[in-house]
């Protein structure tokens, strides 16, 4: 126990926003624009998903209710919460347990395998145990103030917040473990990862459909309802029984319930916590050899022959473009952060066609089709998929410590942020044409829109890509332990979010205000473009400046 | 040629005087060898060289090359080897001798015929296409050094690159700059290794608390101790006031 908590104040002294250098970082006189940015940013994403949550959470305590089931709203926030937990802690699980940098010091060091593993859990339940208060704590909120704040309620709710999200986390950090453990002696790590975290959100969205389907069914019969919807809750509350212990624990006669779900989480969180420890250290030491030995699997005799193969010439910008794609598939969060925005429209729509009923979808559809401005709508959607991205935002960070590498490099800075920005552009403009031929044939769109549609997504996806890199060159995550940090933890995409969000809501009002006017749509997407290709030549000379900041010789 | 006039550089809001007004030429055709104890100011002196480091008064001239005001000049013309290689592991080591050369803009040729010949030379061809994340320290070192020496740079510098290499290694690199002075190069570089300053260098300079204290060939600097029997050694502990210190 000496040894977990010897660590955990190492993380935190050494690799968090608490640690004493960070905070040096933020009280600097460059850094003090950052806090109240973080925070507003933060306070318009707390407040705009808080009411949906509240206005979803009193309609669910109101179908609870009716059907007997006043603790349904805690089954479902639980439930929310765990889905969610195990999303967001797969890929932090692989980075803080086995990408850490940290992990060659502490094998060196007389440390316990147990300690270490149990450290890192606790540093992936100090990041992931805001988004399940967040979520939880609404709901027990409002099934207080419509239940009563009962004695039981006031006693489990503590319990709920805080043991809550072990049981997804330990489980997400088994299946990480099991990844990380077949993958580690392949060649094709990167690869095998990905895939792995891939099927685990397969999983998760099968497990989500299964759910939404078992309540979602169409009811044609008036009379069938009541006892169709009885049947279905009362189904969850079988086939799920911690949830259904987690939730009944709330109720006046919950305090056995209470009891099974801390016995339940702590046995589990246990008893696989053991399981991940117990393999930890040959897990890191096979990963250490696996490179070793893929070293001697790749030695070549015939040199001659080998550099005939091997040496090819590009530009310079060229070599630098590549470059940025090397860095990105050299770590599986990267290349899995990267798919997972470019995809994001075929995976929402996956999830939506997937969990929502035929006649949901054929209502939006309806919907769609009677806007008049549908061309104009389109756009504005698959620009707002497409700005709100943290490839751009993180793009130094993720050089880490290579950046002494740039910095030698013998280029202009401007050429390198330049290349940066040809990496971001061309993989994000290449899905945005994709989705935009896709709604073209889907929604029949008027072809002359296409006028603005197709350079529009490039300038603006270039806007949003400088906006992006230059806050990320005026202040770069550098040193990181795990790349989970260089990321999803960077303060620096919540930032560029603002700023994308700014501009969408910019143009979005320029079109609102010229659609009140009665302006042709084709006319105010020309409008939009040619907004949008000033603004870029605007900033562009701020991207030069930024970079020769980062990149030129520092003070 | 390199040359710096009255360059200085603070720390901490300037209470710490890492280098002190350094006036410093090495010209063309000359091995340069840079001595101090730790935090004396080398390898501040080496980053502000390069271009890593900004100077906060004082001019550096790379061949005539402003390094503030024509950096990547400057980077065209320099070879550098750090004392902490840095790569990106995930590359191959022939991978990413090409990404330098794309940089640098040489040739399929020209790099094939240089890539061949040093990793010969410095006895990496066979780990080449290997992933960088795999090497040994000394391995990297010598991929950096390889880097480096790429693009035939006009100077070349080193800070600490003797650590990690194995005797031969260090052998060969040894021979490496001597050839490059012998064509005209200017040679820089930084050790703690009194006998490879010793036996190798033209001239050395020794830097103490940011300030140049002697900078002169080894033999005139033996003169001006007084003692003709005097070790590169013994004159640095004098200078440095370090032997004062191993005494008590």
């Amino acid at each position: 126990m000496k040894q977990i908590l010897l660590l955990c104040k190492a993380y935190i002294n050494g690799a968090s926003i608490f640690s004493k250098g960070r905070r040096e970082q933020m009280r600097s006189g460059q850094q003090k624009w950052i806090a109240p940015l973080a925070i507003i940013g933060l306070g318009i994403a707390f407040i705009s998903f808080g009411s949906i949550l509240i206005l979803n959470y009193r309609n669910i305590y109101q179908l609870g209710a009716v059907f007997g089931h006043p603790d349904f709203l805690i089954y479902m926030v639980m439930l929310l919460s765990w889905i969610m937990t195990l999303v967001l802690s797969f890929t932090s699980a692989i980075s803080i347990l086995f990408k850490s940098s940290d992990n060659t010091l502490l094998m060196t060091l007389p440390i316990r395998a147990a300690s270490i593993v149990w450290s890192k859990i606790l540093m992936l339940y100090a990041t992931i145990l805001p988004l399940h208060i967040f979520i939880v704590l609404p709901g027990l909120i409002i099934f207080g103030i419509r239940y009563g704040f009962t004695g039981n309620l006031l006693i489990s709710s503590p319990v709920l917040l805080l043991a809550g999200p072990i049981v997804p986390l330990i489980l997400s950090t088994t299946a990480a473990s099991l990844i990380v453990r077949t993958s580690s002696r392949s060649k094709y790590k990167t690869t095998f990862e990905v895939i792995g975290m891939i099927l685990l959100l397969g999983f998760i969205i099968t497990f989500q459909t299964l759910l939404t389907r078992m309540s979602a069914e169409t009811i044609t019969e008036s009379s069938a309802v009541y006892q169709f919807f009885a049947d279905r809750i009362d189904q969850f509350y079988t086939d799920f029984p911690p949830l259904a212990w987690a939730s009944g624990s709330v109720l006046p006669d919950g305090g056995f319930n209470l009891l099974k779900f801390i016995l339940f989480s702590g046995g589990i969180g246990l008893v696989l916590g053991w399981i991940t420890g117990r393999k930890y250290l040959l897990m890191l030491y096979a990963s250490q050899s696996a490179s070793a030995e893929s070293s001697k699997r790749n030695k070549r005799t015939d040199t001659q022959r080998f550099f005939g193969q091997g040496v090819k010439s590009h530009s310079a910008e060229s070599a630098l473009v590549r470059r940025e794609w090397m860095i990105i598939k050299s770590n599986s969060t990267f290349l899995l952060q990267t798919f997972m925005e470019l995809l994001i429209i075929p995976l929402m729509l996956g999830v939506l066609s997937l969990t929502g009923s035929l006649g949901d979808i054929k209502g939006a559809l309806d919907f769609i089709y009677s806007i008049d401005f549908i061309e104009l709508m389109v756009f504005g959607i698959l620009l707002l998929v497409f700005l709100i991205s943290s490839i751009s935002s993180t793009s130094v960070s993720r050089e880490g410590s290579t950046i002494a590498i740039s910095r030698i490099l013998p280029l202009p800075p401007g050429a390198m942020a330049w290349a940066k920005v040809r990496f971001h552009v061309t993989i994000g403009y290449s899905a945005y044409l994709i989705y935009l031929a896709a709604a073209y044939v889907f929604f029949r769109l008027d072809p002359l829109h296409l006028l603005y549609m197709i350079p529009g997504g490039f300038v603006c996806l270039s806007i949003s890509s400088v906006l992006g890199l230059i806050i990320d060159l005026k202040r770069p995550m550098l040193t990181w332990t795990h790349p989970q940090q260089a990321m999803k933890q960077n303060l620096n995409v919540l930032i560029s979010m603002g700023f994308n969000t700014l501009l969408i809501g910019f143009l979005v009002g320029i079109g609102f205000l010229l659609l009140k006017a009665g302006v042709d749509t084709l006319i105010i997407g020309l409008i939009i473009l040619i907004v949008s290709f000033s603004a870029l030549l605007l900033i562009r000379g701020r991207l030069v400046q930024a970079a020769k900041i980062c990149y030129g010789p520092q003070r | 040629m390199i040359d710096l006039a009255g360059v200085s550089k603070s720390y901490s809001k300037g209470t710490v005087k890492a280098v002190n007004k350094l006036t410093l030429q090495v010209p063309g055709g000359e091995i340069f060898g840079f001595l101090g104890p730790n935090g004396a100011g080398k390898s501040t002196t080496i980053k502000m060289l390069i271009g890593l480091l900004r100077q906060d008064e004082g001019t550096i001239l790379m061949n005539g090359h402003n390094t503030l005001e024509d950096i990547t000049s400057v980077k065209k013309i320099i070879g550098y080897v750090p004392d902490e290689p840095i790569f990106y592991d995930k590359m191959t080591g022939i991978g990413y001798l090409n990404f330098i050369a794309d940089v640098f803009g040489l040739s399929t040729d020209y790099r094939m015929k240089k890539i061949t010949e040093l990793s010969k030379e410095f006895l990496l061809a066979d780990n080449l296409d290997s992933v960088i994340a795999s090497y040994s320290h000394g391995m990297k070192q010598k991929l950096g050094i390889i880097s480096a020496l790429l693009h035939d740079p006009d100077i070349f510098i080193l800070d600490e690159p003797m650590v990690g290499l194995d005797p031969k290694a260090s052998f060969i690199l040894k021979e490496k700059m001597k050839k490059m002075c012998d064509a005209g190069k200017t040679i820089f570089f930084s050790t703690h290794v009194m006998d490879v300053a010793e036996r190798l260098c033209d001239r050395v300079g020794i830097i103490s608390k940011g300030k140049l204290v002697a900078c002169a060939p080894f033999d005139e600097l033996r003169k001006q101790s007084g003692e003709s029997s005097s070790t590169l050694e013994n004159i640095f502990l004098e200078l440095t006031d370090e032997a004062d210190t191993i005494t008590v």
